[in-house]
């Protein structure tokens, strides 16, 4: 007897009565409307006001500040940082995650201990990766920096985050130190669930293992690769914690996204109308990518579940 | 212990497909019904909707006097038994028993004398502190039958209970089942699409296709009265040979090598049904050919073997003839070949014929 | 396949993994060997990996600062909180999202997902302004009740996703020996679903326990603060001690790591079923 999805047709005629399901569903969408959706709309108004942080009266004053966002030069630029930033991170997780996914596809004797603790970084709080990747970069005392000047590698300390040119590279290497554990594993499971008659089927057929990659390993990874992708950009685009914690913005604003300015905006120049104006944009790009993304993905049928 | 009576019973899926469509059906109390059909005929359907798992699209179920369309599972004093067991895999043998018990609220002491009791009948004491994924299949079933029993409910359902395990164990357990079937004194209600399981143990037959009852009976009638095509070729194995024929004026069935004179009482029922001259479908049994000439039988036919299927027992034999493709059995000990030419008669005693167009039963 | 070459490729993948672990897992032993090291060591122009004088003395100067132990206790009551209602909640509204048919579902399932694309930064100003307004400012209460929502889009997910792959007639079986619908989640359910509910587990604990920027804009007075935000102000105080500091670090990370790593197994499980089935 074929099994239907749940979802789609059969419904167990025993939860026909709605009070129930209201009870069930209620707390979850009550925390996720106080929390999320009221929030939103809450931001989106204040986006329409000359709010200050310092919660004093304020008025509504139309679409200016969005007008004032279109000039804004640091708008701008902080995007475009964003958008950077989103693009080599996310290249960085995609490449190390899918890497070591297929080192690890295979069993033996050690592979769960290698992929617990390759998984870690994922579950570092920001703070202490920040911390640790400061230290590491340090050059003053920093072991890195000495170990290299020593065996004559480098010329002399380099402090990744102290340079304009180099703080990119700094940023980087712990965004893509923290997610590629994530990208990892959806990888590795997809990687698992590609089933292996196919592979014995593919050496009968004579084909090498190049050819038994292109034909089968990536088709069947597809599926893990089109969530991975979006997932990745949102969460990287959006991020803030760690590019905060790290340079601040700096060195002189060269890392500055979107993020950040919106903070700066809100906190330290306490414009909260600008600020909240700042985040409706980010939110109306992110939102804007991801509908893209999924009539896109909808549309080239690539993604069949 | 109760009887059962299913009216005008529908179902239709969302997408407009009707699974199961104006089924009216009673079961007798203490009856073991067997629900047989091919994939998709409806019947786990109907058990389902029994159960209280599936929604009624309309029509009416009674369980009892009860009208339970309305009422929840729990409540219909029913129980069922899955193809895949479904027992509990976090929980010990025992707790899977004990669990429905513990459900109502009775008292340690009466639930472990009751969880006893049936594994004592289905001899699976040793088995109660282990955990589902210990056991074998034949082990796992008989758990999920136990399940069942110890709800002591009015009526037991069970959806092809048998189908996930090997052929020999099947053998096995449909031997037990019946025994359980006769120890319990209950009423029983059995889903299943092969054929041997619903002949052997049921003591009425439903055969279902495409959500529409085709017929109902002892196997016994089902056997020797088809009601259709259908049922002629879907009950039996192997299954009933249907042969192209046509009726002339004279009240004979013709076939391309052969014909043969209806008899009185088969004439009569073609005079007034208006068969004559009309082309029918022949159906006749393996057991009905024979390979020598006797008292009643017709023919010859003849034609050329192509398969011979030796089952230890006896010989299925197929044959190609210009008629259609027939099959016979023969002793194990008979001389024969691929590609013999063989000669065929008809045993006249027990014919079939059905309409050419909606395959029913003329006599 | 000839043993020779599998054997080598054994070999090299075993050495590729060795080196690339050791490469990723850098930064954590540098932390790790800098807080055991006595301040001359950490301050110094020639440092080395190891330490040569190990000691535990940046330890013991964490704990007797007097605030540090409260973050401690903090971070840990907001992150059990989040979990353990994170838990409850989430799982009522997977299995009404699975088991139960209404109208509209489908829709709020896209929400579902809809919502992971929020960001926090947009969240915090409003979020902000709301706690001042019901005077939740400084309260370990409205942490947790935004840490909750922000972990229950990937929560129901994950479990909804897991559910799915439970067979139906488990449910149906536990339906028709008696359960109500809140019976059957917690007796059969849940108990069948110990990957996700782990994996939910885990992750609920680290979004409380490492969350900066929620805790560093809701919180203002000391008594209240979480670790994270701890940490931050070790760094004012004490701009260059980092013994002090990484040893901080290594207490922040220890309880998060320590229930990851013996959880490991159901977290993975629950997360490769969760996004493989996506």
């Amino acid at each position: 007897m074929a099994k239907m999805h749940l979802i789609n047709s059969k419904s167990i005629s025993i939860f026909k009565i709605r009070g129930q399901v209201l009870l069930f569903l209620l707390p979850a969408f009550t925390a996720i409307i106080f929390v999320m959706a009221y929030p939103l709309i809450k931001g989106m108004d204040i986006s329409f006001t000359n709010r200050l942080l310092t919660y004093d009266k304020y008025s509504y004053i139309g679409i200016q500040n969005f007008l004032a966002m279109f000039s804004d030069k640091f708008f701008w630029y902080s995007l475009g940082n964003s958008i950077k930033l989103t693009f080599l991170a996310v290249a960085g997780t995609l490449l190390l995650g899918f890497g070591l996914a297929v080192l690890l596809n295979h069993q033996f004797v050690f592979r769960d201990i290698f992929r617990g603790a390759l998984f870690i970084p994922w579950v570092m709080p920001s703070m202490v990766t920040a911390l640790m990747f400061r230290w590491l970069y340090n050059d003053f005392y920093g072991y890195v920096n000495y170990m290299l000047t020593k065996y004559h590698l480098i010329a002399q300390p380099v402090n990744l985050l102290a340079d304009p040119q180099l703080a990119w590279t700094g940023v980087l290497l712990p965004i893509i130190w923290c997610n590629y554990p994530f990208v990892m594993l959806v990888f590795l499971a997809a990687l698992q669930s590609i089933d292996k008659n196919l592979y014995e089927a593919a050496h009968i057929d004579g084909a090498n293992r190049l050819q038994a990659f292109w034909f089968i390993t990536f088709p069947g990874l597809i599926p893990a690769f089109v969530i991975v992708i979006i997932l990745e950009i949102i969460w990287t685009f959006a991020s803030f914690d760690l590019v905060f914690l790290l340079t601040r913005g700096g060195p002189a604003d060269s890392t500055l996204t979107l993020s950040l300015y919106i903070y700066k905006q809100a906190f330290e120049a306490k414009l909260l109308g600008y600020a909240s104006a700042l985040g409706a944009a980010l939110f109306l790009i992110l939102f804007i990518v991801t509908m893209m993304y999924f009539s896109f993905v909808r549309r080239t049928g690539v993604y069949e579940k | 212990m109760a009887k059962l009576l299913l009216e005008n019973l529908t179902k239709v899926y969302d997408n407009k497909v009707a699974a199961v469509k104006d089924v009216n059906l009673s079961i007798e109390d203490k009856e073991f019904l067997v629900m047989v059909g091919p994939s998709g005929c409806g019947k786990s359907t109907i058990l389902r909707m029994i159960a209280g798992l599936e929604e009624v699209t309309s029509g009416n179920i009674f369980i009892g006097e009860t009208r339970v369309n309305d009422i929840p599972p729990k409540d219909r004093d029913i129980a069922m038994v899955f193809q895949n067991y479904a027992l509990y895999p976090h929980m010990s043998v025992y707790n899977n028993l004990a669990f429905s018990l513990k459900m109502k609220g009775i008292d340690k002491e009466e639930i472990k004398r009751r969880v006893f009791d049936t594994a004592k009948i289905l001899e699976i004491e040793e088995l109660l502190k282990r955990k589902p994924k210990q056991l074998s299949g034949g082990q796992k079933q008989r758990v999920a039958l136990g399940r069942a029993i110890i709800r002591d409910p009015k009526v037991f359902l069970l959806d092809e209970p048998l189908s996930n395990l090997d052929a020999k164990l099947r053998v096995q357990l449909r031997a037990e089942i019946y025994r359980l079937y006769k120890r319990l004194n209950t009423t029983i209600i059995y889903v299943t699409h092969d054929q041997t399981e619903a002949m052997t143990m049921g003591s009425k037959i439903v055969v279902l296709k495409d959500g529409v009852i085709q017929q109902v009976g002892t196997p016994q009638n089902i056997y020797k009265k088809p009601l259709n095509t259908f049922v002629a070729g879907f009950i039996g194995t192997p299954p009933m040979n249907l042969l192209e024929a046509e009726i002339n004026d004279e009240l004979s069935v013709r076939f391309q090598q052969f014909y043969f004179t209806l008899e009185e009482k088969h004439k009569e029922v073609i005079r007034s049904s208006g068969y004559a001259g009309k082309k029918v479908i022949f159906g006749i049994r393996a057991e009905e050919i024979t390979t020598s000439q006797s008292e009643c039988s017709m023919g010859p036919v003849t034609g050329e073997v192509e398969v011979i299927e030796n089952l230890g027992s006896e010989l299925n034999v197929y044959i190609n003839t210009i008629d259609g493709d027939l099959v016979t059995k023969v002793h194990p000990g008979t001389e024969i070949r691929i590609e013999d030419q063989i000669k065929l008669y008809f045993n006249t005693g027990q014919i079939h014929l059905f309409d050419k167009d909606n395959g029913k039963r003329i006599i | 396949m000839k043993n020779k070459s599998g054997f080598w490729n054994k070999a090299i993948r075993l050495l590729l993994l060795m080196i690339i672990t050791y490469i990723l897992l850098f930064p954590m032993t540098v932390a790790l060997f800098t807080s055991l090291k006595p301040p001359g060591e950490v301050i110094t122009a020639t440092p080395s990996l190891l330490p040569h004088n190990f000691t535990l003395q940046n330890y013991r100067v964490l704990f007797s600062l007097r605030e540090f132990p409260r973050y401690l206790w903090n971070s840990l009551l907001v992150s059990c909180y989040t979990a353990l209602i994170s838990i409850l909640v989430s799982s009522l509204a997977a299995y009404a999202l699975v088991w139960m048919n209404f109208t509209g579902k489908r829709t709020i399932v896209k929400a579902i997902f809809f919502t992971y694309m929020f960001p926090q930064i947009l969240l915090v100003l409003p979020l902000f302004l709301m706690c001042y307004e019901l005077n939740l400012i400084d309260t370990k209460m409205a942490l947790v009740l935004t840490y909750l929502s922000f972990s229950l889009p990937f929560c129901v997910w994950m479990l909804k996703s897991f559910f799915e792959s439970i067979p139906e007639e488990l449910v149906e079986a536990a339906m028709l020996d008696g359960c109500t619908y809140l019976q059957c989640l917690f007796k059969v359910v849940l108990p069948v679903s110990i990957p996700a509910v782990t994996a939910v587990l885990v992750f609920s604990f680290v979004l409380g326990w490492s969350e900066y920027l929620f805790a560093n804009t809701l919180i203002i007075s000391d008594t209240n603060r979480t670790i994270a935000i701890g940490l931050q102000t070790l760094i004012g105080y004490y701009r260059v001690d980092y013994g002090l500091l990484t040893a901080a670090s290594v207490v922040m990370t220890l309880p998060v790591l320590l229930f990851f790593v013996s959880v490991q197994k159901y977290f993975i499980e629950g997360l490769v079923i969760g996004s493989v089935k996506e």
